[in-house]
């Protein structure tokens, strides 16, 4: 108690997390691997906010470990651990639009939209943007019929943008 | 203690703005004055996630009212004329121009406040109420009501 509450010792160093990492297995519970996931963030947050930085070797290190649990289609139970590594083998589900579009069709990782959103510096330390679904999914708009401008409500458009552009 | 008080401050996040300071900040601005819509039967949004060599890994197609597309030379908006079946294209409009935006949850309200709303003066005060930034100068521009 005396360190957590007098020197802020609260959270482990990288070493030890990478170490912990390393030991997720896809039997763990959800619970056991979003909390090393969550101590991961918040070392990673403090180091990025301190001059001391997350090493590149560690950064690798953690690039390497099977920690990501993650499943596809309906199942709630994951099924597969993944790295970040595996690029372009799975997607975070940090839009719910998307994550119910792609659902059945790639692997996501298995939380919600906003333990995502809670995780994102941990995503960001490891340099894993482009594995964001909002990232790596594009659209594009087929009309249906032929499109026609319609200059009165562009003009109504604009009208109201304009107190967005502040 | 003396029985002056000083006006409370409304709201802490004084001087904010709609799209936050992000290095994308310009280029979002750019594109909203280039906005031109256009009416169509109905929206198909196709979905694609590629691979590194940039053929398409998977894609999924759904129906709407609204989608935003950044083109080349303008932002477009697609509308879907008929909203008497399901959906609705204004709350897609919505949804569509926060995402793009960037617009932060807490600040969804006051989108959808000037989406829907046809006082410009209910828009104003309720814009300096929460601190966001505006140009005042649009009290002269034209603010089209009802769509």
């Amino acid at each position: 108690m005396f360190f957590q509450s007098v020197l802020q010792c609260t959270y482990a160093n990288i070493a030890t997390l990478v170490e912990e990492a390393r030991t997720i297995k896809s039997s763990d519970s959800p619970e056991r691997i979003t909390g090393i996931l969550f101590e991961l963030r918040n070392v990673l947050k403090r180091d990025e906010s301190k001059s001391s930085k997350t090493s590149a070797s560690e950064i690798t290190a953690l690039r390497h470990c099977r920690m990501f649990p993650t499943n596809k289609g309906m199942h709630t139970e994951y099924r597969e651990l993944q790295s970040a590594d595996d690029e372009n083998t799975w997607y975070i589900p940090d839009n719910s639009h998307l994550a119910g579009l792609f659902r059945s069709k790639v692997s996501l990782l298995a939380v919600n939209t906003q333990t995502a959103h809670d995780l994102m510096p941990l995503f960001k330390a490891l340099r894993m943007r482009h594995q964001l679904l909002s990232v790596a999914a594009t659209k594009v708009a087929d009309a249906e019929g032929d499109p026609q401008p319609d200059p009165a409500y562009t003009r109504w458009l604009r009208s109201r943008v304009k107190y967005i552009q502040g | 203690m003396s029985g002056f008080k000083t006006k409370p401050t409304i709201n802490h996040l004084q001087n904010s703005s709609l799209v936050p300071f992000i290095s994308e900040r310009e280029e979002i601005l750019a594109a909203l004055r280039t906005i031109e819509v256009f009416s169509i039967d109905e929206v198909v949004v196709k979905w694609t996630i590629k691979d590194i060599d940039g053929s398409v890994r998977v894609e999924s197609t759904t129906s709407g009212r609204a989608a935003l597309i950044n083109g080349n030379q303008e932002l477009q908006i697609f509308v879907a004329e008929d909203d008497s079946g399901e959906g609705n294209s204004l709350f897609e409009l919505l949804l569509e121009l926060s995402d793009f935006c960037r617009i932060r949850e807490a600040h969804l309200n006051l989108l959808s406040l000037i989406l829907n709303q046809d006082s410009r003066e209910i828009v104003e005060y309720y814009l300096r109420r929460e601190g966001i930034l505006f140009d005042e100068g649009y009290a002269d521009d034209e603010f089209e009501c009802g769509q």
